[in-house]
């Protein structure tokens, strides 16, 4: 037989056969040993952790430790230790007593080491180093964050932000503000910590409002937000008309936000900004800034200037001032409903879903549903909605409406001249 | 063996040939795959550890995203599915359901649990989509859009949803899917590491019966199934994403980004057109194009798949409905190929036309002709002779372990990461990777098959399989039923009524077969939520309290023995200490006896454990005897115990027992419920110090409690069917008839009898008459 197997290859085989079983019991075996000893660990650490919560003195001082706990930690190895250092899910407390515990057995030296490594094998090493220095507010450790933070590793700068902003100090934010002007790591993930920092930062925002670089005032202007002092307003104002588009985005974002007089006059200019995202968040800006405005007069004046965005070429736009339009609620509908006989289909038809949203159209059919004698202005009204949102529009008002009221809008909608609708 | 006609030799040598140079080449790949994959998990997993997820939640910064989640025909999980999304932990996000034009119900549960509204709504119409019917608001749920439109397909929903949508990043879904907390915010911190390169991200999802309630685990307590079919599939799926899909990702050539969980940039499906309906699935043929133009048109850009698990999908539960899913997967994954073949080979597509396009082509589309030849080719050799069975059943062994391989290191490295699996459910998956090969396997290559067909018959249809049916199925149906048509104040009255008493049963009723079905850590919760709901019913508290002991529980027995025979023989007297202890998915025992019988005294220790596997357990025992002088000095023995479809129940089992020569027991057993009645029947197989083979028929009937049971027994064979010391392999042929019974007294005491009798006859004398009888006490602790 040609195909019969010689013996070497039928032992070669048997061999295969053991050494593939063998794998497989080998890393099955790996795997439940594995988790059986992480099961071990984990019951250790929530002995620990719990001992540090029921702690009041500082156990990141080695006196403080009880033994119990010191050997607890003496039990963990070094690359577990480092992993929980640089585990931002953990509690604080914990990690600040791990990073002490880790700088004690392996002597700063050893870590500053760790946390200045280069070679791309060690980064995560050099990631928890730089967490356990971080947390013990190690000397130098701002300096070593700042190289980090401009590292061409996207890790390592990642976690230097995360670190820098658990810092929490003034020169954490320098460096910081310093990565941003530079984009030595994604704006919006540095600006996220900035945003969220533990002391005020605006003092250090306020100079960037006049720097050269776009998008450092852009930042500065978007971060500014969160402050009420509204000293700097003025300066923020004054980037209203700032060559550059996001910029002028953010003034009206953050002066509706900071709720400045000159939040309404500068929206009220950006409406007819080119930019068409700039037109859509001045109508935002409007839109907050009118919902605080008491004057019923000026809020229907804001909606008077919004309107006519709903035949904006820019579907973005035209989302803006629908939203906007229906947050002002039914009060401003005669604004909206002038809308209803534009030239522009766009602006027609999203007038009447505004009045639509606005509970307008609900309101009046419940009216006449109840025997109401609607004027001629509110029929008017009806009718030019029911127009241009079409059937669905009249399908979708019926439905919401109490079905006992269907012979009555039946009846509406004839004399509307909507002949031979049937509402179902 | 066959004489093999003429020529076949030469064919078989070449299948034997394509057959090793194949397995040669996939196991090169795999062994490349599975160590870039290691890299990329740890990275990952390193990566998740640092990320600060607390400021990204709480961050203005943090890009908003559109959910959108085509349905049809999804009643029975979507409000789950949407609840899911609803609870999303995200700073800003919409969540776009687009119902493609459902005939089951979708729509009216959507709008009832929801409080929909219908409203008129102009929206954008960049993509082509069949025309809308209605769009709905909810009152109660200001995120929430519902889209009702004709049935147009799944890319066509989703080119709907995307004309919907506001924001930019597009996160699409399945309506079948429920997704964990945060989902979203785990793949969008990595996006928003490099928006500007990142165009797609795909993330792991598990496949569950059930997948509403598969979320619900605590944390390091998942649990896998208990449903062989799922189980495979939930690894297939996690083999896929932790393995292979990882190591494509990190390679740049990640070639489906599935619609189960896929975000994508906004302003690039749009570029792209939309998804296409010309295909029969969307997901992979979006990310060939999106790949085949940006490296066309040499654009910097990543589409990466994650390792975390971030839901849980609807997965077939009958073979028929996973070979008709499979099929589908393998047409789609046919037709993508084709269609973008040019990029096959070529360096100006990098690693998608050197190592992704090879792949696929090879290892997905052609692979089911490969396999089948393999398999053919391997049969014919071994009919005919040209490769001997041993060869053969090496092979199979090869084959079973080396595929379990990439499997383990998926359980591997899924473990290493997030720790989310019970251990038992960490046991059960990797068991069952050498079985894959040997099960689940010849079904997907079944599958592969038909798609092949169907591709070449350019078929397009989707088939969707039918939703399993959940375990309180009638009663959910009812409600939703009666919930559809009722005016709203009935419903708000048959809710209550249906939660404050309905549901009860419905829980005895799922407890009572998940107990049937040897899931008692589950029948127990369950009883736990109904004995809250229904704190004074009797049944209740009775069918909790059995099965907190059954989970949980020990006892503490002693049994006396005697057996007699007539004329002068020794009488044999036993007392056996026994203690039991339950644990959630194994129970121990450990037993002493002491016998005495010719004078002679020994005692015998045994240990025995009986682990839950799946439906069924396994019955494991070790037993020692120090003198040996009428027990066995040692003992083996295990047996598998199966709970199946039908009632049925069965076992296989082997035995062994070191007398002065080692005695092998094969037995087996099966059996039927009818009602509160089990009919069985077990056979055993004596070999080695005597040969024999016994059977015996038993009749038992339970009572309410599905405890106490009294029953009646006979047995017939040619040696006695329980060997316990050298004495017993002299008969020649036994006949016995006996009766057992238990009794639970308060909940706590137990009785247990046993009388029989019978005629055996030995190779040393004629039939004598025999007779025994057991009774043993016991208390539950």
């Amino acid at each position: 037989m040609v195909l019969r197997f010689p013996a070497d290859v039928e032992r070669a085989l048997s061999v295969a056969f053991q050494a593939t079983l063998v794998l497989w019991l080998g890393l099955s075996v790996y795997v439940v040993a594995n988790r059986v000893l992480y099961n071990r660990r984990a019951r250790r650490l929530s002995e620990v952790a719990r001992q540090i919560a029921n702690q009041a003195h500082d156990l990141t001082a080695p006196l403080q430790r009880s033994a119990a706990l010191d050997h607890v930690l003496a039990r963990l190895p070094r690359r577990v230790l480092y992993q929980l250092i640089a585990d931002v899910s953990a509690p604080t407390k914990l990690t600040d007593v791990f990073a002490a515990y880790a700088l004690e057995r392996w002597v700063l030296p050893r870590t500053l080491r760790d946390a200045s490594a280069r070679p791309r094998r060690g980064k995560w090493r050099r990631i928890s180093a730089l967490f356990a220095l971080g947390y013990v507010r190690a000397a130098g450790i701002h300096d070593l964050l700042e190289r980090a933070l401009f590292d061409a590793d996207a890790e390592v700068a990642s976690a230097a932000v995360v670190i820098l902003h658990r810092l929490g100090d003034r020169r954490a934010a320098e460096i910081l503000i310093a990565g941003l002007r530079a984009r030595a790591y994604q704006p919006s993930r540095i600006a996220t910590q900035l945003d969220q920092f533990a002391i005020p930062i605006d003092a250090l925002l306020r100079p960037l409002l006049a720097d050269p670089l776009p998008h450092v005032r852009y930042w500065a202007v978007s971060l500014l937000a969160k402050y009420s002092d509204v000293s700097f307003a003025t300066e923020i104002a004054a980037l209203a008309d700032d060559p550059d588009a996001a910029v002028r985005k953010a003034v009206r974002a953050t002066l509706s936000a900071i709720n400045d007089a000159a939040a309404a006059p500068v929206a009220l200019r950006g409406l007819d900004d080119p930019v068409p995202y700039v037109r859509a968040t001045a109508i935002r800006a409007l839109a907050k800034v009118a919902a605080d405005e008491p004057d019923s007069g000026v809020r229907r004046e804001y909606a008077g200037r919004i309107a006519p965005l709903l035949a904006d070429r820019e579907w973005d736009v035209r989302f803006a001032a629908k939203e906007s339009l229906v947050a002002f609620g039914p009060s401003i509908w005669r604004e909206v409903s002038a809308q209803l006989d534009a030239p522009d289909k766009f602006a027609r038809n999203g007038a009447a879903e505004v009045l639509q949203n606005i509970g307008l159209l609900d309101q009046l059919i419940d009216e006449v549903g109840h025997g109401s004698d609607p004027s001629a202005d509110v029929l008017s009204v009806l009718e030019r909605s029911f127009r241009e949102g079409g059937a669905g529009m009249i399908d979708a008002a019926a439905a919401r409406s109490n079905p006992a009221l269907f012979p009555s809008i039946e009846n509406l909608l004839t004399r509307l001249r909507f002949v031979g609708v049937r509402i179902s | 063996m066959i004489a093999a006609p003429h020529g076949v030799e030469a064919v078989a040598y070449v299948g034997v040939l394509v057959t090793a140079a194949y397995t040669f080449l996939l196991v090169v790949y795999v062994l490349l795959m599975l160590g870039v994959a290691l890299w990329e998990n740890q990275f990952r997993h390193r990566q998740r550890d640092t990320e600060d997820y607390d400021a990204l939640l709480g961050s203005r910064y943090t890009i908003p995203v559109s959910v959108i989640a085509p349905v049809f025909n999804e009643q029975s999980v979507v409000i789950p599915a949407v609840r899911s999304l609803l609870r999303l932990s995200y700073p800003q996000l919409e969540v776009i359901v687009v119902d493609d034009g459902s005939t089951d119900g979708t729509l009216d549960t959507l709008i009832a649990e929801f409080k929909l509204e219908p409203r008129q709504v102009f929206f954008r119409d960049f993509l082509a989509a069949r025309p809308v019917r209605t769009v709905y608001r909810s009152e109660s749920e200001p995120g929430l859009i519902v889209v009702s439109k004709e049935n147009g397909g799944k890319a066509d929903a989703l080119n709907c949803g995307i004309n919907f949508a506001r924001y930019r990043y597009l996160c699409c879904v399945d309506g079948d899917t429920v997704f964990a907390p945060d989902a979203l915010l785990t793949t969008m911190s990595v996006i928003a590491k490099d928006p500007a390169r990142i165009l797609g991200t795909a993330s792991l999802f598990g496949v569950s019966l059930e997948p509403e309630t598969a979320l619900l685990a605590t944390p390091h307590a998942a649990k896998t199934n208990d449903h062989l079919l799922a189980d495979f599939q939930h690894l297939d799926l996690m083999r896929s994403f932790v393995a292979y899909r990882a190591a494509w990702s990190r390679l740049e050539c990640m070639l489906c980004v599935s619609g189960g969980f896929g975000v994508w940039r906004r302003d690039v499906i749009m570029e792209m057109g939309g998804f296409s309906s010309s295909f029969t699935c969307e997901d992979i043929e979006m990310t060939f194009r999106i790949h085949e133009k940006f490296l066309r048109e040499k654009r910097p850009y990543r589409i990466l798949s994650l390792p975390g698990m971030v839901a849980q999908t609807e997965g077939p539960k009958s073979i028929r409905s996973l070979i008709s899913q499979r099929a589908r997967w393998q047409r789609v994954t046919m037709e993508t190929v084709w269609d973008y073949r040019r990029m096959l080979g070529r360096q100006r597509y990098r690693s998608i036309g050197l190592v992704g396009m090879p792949y696929y082509l090879l290892f997905e589309c052609l692979a089911p002709l490969f396999q089948i030849l393999s398999l053919l080719t391997l049969i014919v050799a071994a009919v005919f002779g040209f490769l001997g069975w041993k060869v053969y059943v090496m092979f199979l062994g090869i084959m079973s372990f080396g595929t379990a391989i990439p499997t383990t290191v998926s359980v591997m490295l899924n473990d290493a990461g997030f720790r989310g699996y019970s251990m038992a459910a960490l046991i059960r998956m990797l068991a069952l990777g050498p079985l894959d090969f040997l099960l689940y396997r010849p079904i997907i290559l079944y599958a592969g098959l038909r798609g092949f067909w169907e591709f070449l018959r350019k078929e397009k249809g989707w088939k969707k399989f039918e939703r399993n049916v959940r375990k309180a199925a009638p009663v959910a149906m009812l409600l939703l039923v009666m919930l559809s048509v009722v005016p709203s104040p009935a419903r708000a009255q048959i809710r209550s009524a249906i939660t404050e008493t309905t549901n009860v049963d419905s829980l005895v009723a799922h407890a009572t077969t998940k107990r049937r079905l040897n899931d008692r850590p589950s029948a127990l919760a369950i009883m736990e939520r109904a004995d809250r709901l229904a704190p004074d019913r009797a049944d209740v508290d009775a069918l909790y309290h059995l099965l907190r002991w059954e989970v949980y529980g020990s006892e503490a027995k002693v049994t006396g023995s005697y057996e007699a025979w007539d004329g002068d023989r020794d009488p044999w007297r036993q007392v056996q200490l026994a203690f039991r202890q339950n644990a959630p998915n194994i129970t121990g025992v450990a037993r002493v006896s002491h016998a005495t019988r010719f004078g002679l005294r020994d005692d015998n220790i045994e240990l025995e454990a009986y682990p839950r596997i799946g439906t069924g357990y396994a019955a494991l025992s070790l037993g020692y005897s120090p003198d040996a002088k009428l027990y066995a000095r040692r003992s083996v023995a295990t047996e598998l115990f199966g709970v199946f479809r039908g009632n049925l129940e069965g076992s296989i089992g082997y035995r062994r027992l070191d007398f002065a020569d080692a005695v092998n027991v094969l037995t087996g057993s099966a059996g039927v419920y009818d009602r509160d009645c089990l009919y069985s029947v077990r056979v055993h197989d004596v070999s080695g110090g005597a040969d024999g083979r016994s059977l015996v028929v038993a009749a038992r009937r339970y009572f309410a409690d599905g405890v106490q049971f009294a029953g009646v027994y006979l047995g017939a064979g040619s040696i006695r069917e329980d060997v316990r010391t050298q004495a017993d392999l002299t008969s020649i042929s036994s006949r016995t008839v006996g009766g057992d019974a238990m009794l639970l007294v308060n909940g706590r005491w137990v009785v247990t009898l046993r009388a029989e009798a019978g005629r055996v006859s030995t190779r040393s004398g004629g039939p004598v008459t025999q007779t025994s009888t057991s009774v043993g006490f016991g208390i539950r602790l």
